[in-house]
């Protein structure tokens, strides 16, 4: 729209506004880029559907595409080829053969130390025998060197067959028969043994645990021709075992025999596996087998449909929108640096769009945040916030998009700023998240419902119990909507738990996040939350406690005040709590000389009969510099320290300009007015705006004698107006719709005039009656 | 016409501003002054040791300075006077007066000051401290603090 009669052109007001703004422009552009970051690249979000849900449009092949394997499917077939790929062994006659001799040497040596033995024992007798004769010292000798080297040669077996050694069995087995060795043929137990390991060599012992092979079936490598056998056909170590002690069991029958025990563990040392696995071949092997197994299962031809509009998605469609999914995706990563370009702009675009739908309203309804670039900044925070912990979720992690903490979003916008923008910011982060993780309906349905449930009741928070009912409510609302949308869609029960499990742990947090978040916001941005509000209510606050001590007079001034600002706030849906918190810490100046205020003069004279009009103004006039610094000096929130200048504005010190009038009504002398005026500036706000309508309305209203309802009622009529006429109101946003509101009416319980009749004890009573002066 | 102006500083108060006026305008009247314009100022220590230090050169405390704005010898009296009340007080206690008393002769006597009058010699001294009397005798200055 462009008016020509308006003295600015077009181009000089955009010129205007950018300069003004570029703060806050330059801000809402780099959300837009950033938040385009981790939006899911290019077109393959379009067809996200799930099982179950009614296409909302056909959806015709673009082109040729293969129809992927459900995730399911694909690992049962790669599972298959790895059962079907035999694992390969070599079959090692040298092993057999080296064992075989092993075990023959075993027993030549055994029987050389019962030689010995037996030697030992006759040099012994030798020594008996011969003990009185002078042969003795030679027999005791061959005996002594018999016994060295018997031990030498014990040692040296139990070396070699460390098995053996410590073992009753295995030292009487080298005796001589007539010391306790063995009574049975060395030679038969020799060939028996060697029979069973040959027996379990024939068939083959694998020297991997059966359990580890995922094959059904053994390729054997007998160095000529590979041999197929099934897994049950060989045996692993453990099998061979078992084997060969039921066979030592059938051939020593006797129960006693010492020869099962000494037989199995000779067993247990000399038969070791002949068929060695081939780890290399074999996984070279399963890997090719692997990357033969098909991917797809069919194609898909260029515009084919794949399904019709409203209808209903089963599992073979869904696979192939999938499929289509990953191809536009795979395409888009071959597209061309201008595709790319353009397909990036569409994002920045459709961002930039639902942005602008929360901003727009920003600067048009609530300009005063708009202008602050650091509260632009705070939003902008949460919008990134919300997005990256749903990229992170739906994208990274694999979560359900219910566990998004959208009313975090909705929650912290109307703690710190109001439900208004609550629910504007709310909806279009809603709509942000739910085209990013794919043009979900059901997110953006729900995610709303529950933002507005949240937004309902953290409203007018002002304790933390507040939070507590939001997590139920929220769980009261995730019951209802995932409720409502199952029996819509006709989710099963059990996709309705799982939703509704996601949605409650949601409820839970979303409210305990909300509150860590909003003391780190509220401190790094010098935002005022009612909640921290609340805490300058308490009397016990050290001003308060200052000014209740040192100025008792005004202490009272500023409850009575901020009983009447809080009223008048509720009146027209302002921010009562901050009315009444300004209301209680408008006066502290006053602390400084309390004694020159006329409601601190309990005795004695008026200090200020004593001095001239312009000095008593000076002094009066102080509390307003004295109140910012006490403020200043004890950390109250600027938007309270506010009211401490703006409750007076820039309007006189009207008592005293009067007496200076009086003072020089005879002579030719002018009074400056400046020198009596407060140094400002004008409220700003519309509580600022109440707080100095109540603060004079009390004043003037505690001045009246005998006060009656009328006489009330004409006192707030003129306060307000003197008001209006010295231009105090010019700069706070209140209408006259708003003032006739702040003042209430006579009989009615909003506004000021229903709290000033409870302060005086008023029965509504007209003078007609002629009981006025029953005041009681 | 007699205009006296006066300026407290805030941290300082509890003078009565209308009787300081009183002494000041009735001790010019005494002198047979009809025109004047004077700024009468009540500060501390520290604003009158640096006016010392900037316009006389000394550095010590002093309970009153008087400045002549325009030249003795018109008829109208242009000028400024400021009183240390912390000197009123000390003084005051050293000599066993009343500070209100010690406050109305520091008035009188930068009052004085201003129509030419000094106190460099003992003689010179010796007729302002007589006339301070005089006046003291007849004006008001009962709880001036």
């Amino acid at each position: 729209m462009i008016r020509k009669n308006n003295s600015q052109s077009l181009v000089e007001r955009i010129r205007i506004f950018l300069s003004n703004n570029y703060k806050q422009i330059s801000i809402l552009i780099s959300l837009t880029i950033i938040l385009s970051l981790f939006f899911q690249r290019g077109r393959s979000l379009q067809y996200s559907y799930n099982i179950d849900d009614i296409a909302r449009e056909p959806i015709i092949a673009p082109y040729n595409f293969p129809i992927l394997k459900t995730k399911v499917k694909l690992e049962e077939d790669l599972n298959n080829t790895l059962k079907a790929e035999p694992f390969i062994f070599n079959r090692k006659q040298e092993i057999v053969d080296k064992q075989s001799s092993n075990l023959s040497s075993f027993f030549l040596f055994s029987n050389d130390i019962r030689l010995v033995n037996i030697d030992l024992l006759n040099s012994r007798n030798l020594v008996y025998d011969y003990r009185y004769t002078d042969k003795f010292l030679e027999a005791k000798s061959i005996a002594s060197s018999d016994s060295a080297s018997l031990s030498q040669k014990v040692i040296e077996f139990y070396k070699l067959y460390s098995f053996a050694k410590d073992k009753e069995d295995w030292n009487k087995f080298l005796m001589p028969v007539s010391q306790g060795g063995p009574q049975y043929s060395l030679k038969e137990f020799q060939k028996d043994i060697l029979q069973i390991c040959r027996n379990r060599w024939a068939i083959g012992i694998l020297d991997i645990n059966e359990s580890i092979i995922v094959s059904n079936q053994l390729t054997v490598d007998n160095g000529d021709i590979p041999i197929l056998y099934s897994l049950s056909e060989l045996d692993d170590l453990n099998e061979a075992w078992t084997e060969a002690k039921k066979e030592i069991t059938s051939i020593y029958n006797d129960e006693n025999d010492i020869r099962r025990e000494l037989g199995y563990d000779l067993i247990v040392e000399f038969m070791i596996p002949n068929l060695i696995y081939d780890k290399q071949t074999t996984e070279r092997r399963q890997n090719a087998s692997l990357d033969r197994v098909p991917r797809s299962k069919g194609i898909v031809l260029k515009d084919e449909m794949i399904v019709d509009a409203n209808q209903r998605i089963n599992e073979e469609d869904l696979q192939k929108l999938q499929s289509l999914a990953v191809e536009i995706s795979k395409e888009n990563r071959t597209l061309g640096l201008k595709d790319t370009f353009i397909t990036y702009m569409g994002r920045l675009l459709i961002i930039g769009i639902l942005i602008s739908y929360f901003f727009t309203f920003l600067s048009i309804f609530r300009s005063h945040i708009f202008e602050k670039w650091q509260m632009l900044l705070v939003i902008a925070i949460i919008y990134v916030f919300i997005i990256i912990i749903a990229n992170l979720f739906v994208y990274q992690l694999d979560f359900s998009e219910f566990l998004i903490p959208i009313t975090v979003a909705a929650m912290l916008l109307t703690i710190l700023f109001d439900a208004r923008i609550g629910f504007m910011g709310t909806t279009s982060i809603v709509l942000l998240v739910g085209i990013m993780i794919g043009n979900n309906l059901e997110f953006i349905v729900t995610g709303l419902f529950m933002s507005s449930i949240a937004i309902y009741t953290v409203r007018r928070i002002r304790t933390r119990s507040k939070f507590i009912t939001a997590i139920f409510s929220l769980i009261g609302a995730s019951i209802i909507i995932v409720l409502s949308h199952g029996l819509f869609i006709g989710h099963n029960f059990s996709t309705m738990g799982a939703d509704l499990v996601y949605l409650i742990v949601n409820s839970i947090f979303s409210p305990i996040i909300t509150y860590g978040l909003i003391i780190i916001l509220e401190v790094s941005f010098g935002i005022t939350t009612d909640l921290s509000l609340v805490e300058l209510l308490d009397f016990n606050h050290p001003l308060l406690k200052r000014l209740q001590q040192e100025a008792n007079g005004t202490f009272n001034h500023s409850v009575v005040v901020g009983n009447l600002a809080e009223a008048s706030s509720d009146a027209i849906n302002a921010r009562s709590l901050l009315c009444r918190v300004g209301a209680y810490y408008h006066d502290l100046g006053k602390m400084e000389r309390p004694e020159y205020y006329i409601e601190n003069q309990f005795m004695g004279d008026n200090k200020h009969d004593s001095l001239t009009p312009a000095m008593s103004s000076k002094i009066i006039r102080k509390h307003v510099i004295d109140g910012l610094k006490l403020a200043n000096d004890y950390g109250l929130p600027n938007i309270v320290s506010d009211f401490i200048p703006m409750h007076h504005g820039t309007s006189r010190v009207e008592y005293f300009y009067r007496m200076a009038l009086e003072a020089v009504k005879d002579t030719d002398e002018k009074v400056d007015d400046s020198a009596y005026r407060y140094p400002g500036p004008k409220p700003n706000t519309k509580e600022t705006g109440i707080l100095m309508i109540c603060e004079a309305v009390e004043a003037a209203v505690r001045s009246i004698k005998n006060p009656d309802i009328l006489k009330i009622e004409a006192m707030v009529d003129k306060v307000i107006k003197g008001r209006l006429e010295d231009g105090q109101l010019d700069e706070c946003p209140l209408t006259l719709d708003d003032l006739r509101k702040i003042k209430g009416t006579v009989d009615g319980n909003s506004g000021m005039i229903p709290v000033l009749r409870g302060i005086y004890h008023i029965r509504i009573e007209y003078p007609e009656n002629d009981t006025s002066s029953d005041n009681t | 016409m007699i205009d006296v102006n006066v300026e407290i500083d805030l941290d300082l108060l509890g003078i009565d501003e209308k009787k300081s006026i009183n002494i000041l305008k009735s001790t010019l009247e005494k002198e047979l002054i009809s025109k004047a314009k004077i700024n009468l100022i009540f500060a501390k220590d520290e604003l009158l040791n640096n006016l010392k230090i900037e316009y006389f050169q000394k550095d010590h405390l002093t309970d009153v300075i008087a400045f002549r704005i325009n030249n003795y010898t018109d008829t109208e009296v242009e000028g400024e006077i400021y009183i240390s009340l912390e000197r009123a007080i000390d003084n005051a206690k050293e000599y066993d007066e009343e500070i209100s008393k010690e406050l109305a002769r520091l008035i009188i006597h930068g009052t004085l000051h201003l129509l030419n009058y000094k106190d460099s010699t003992e003689e010179e001294k010796l007729i302002m401290t007589k006339l301070e009397n005089k006046y003291l005798k007849d004006f008001d200055w009962n709880k001036i603090f």
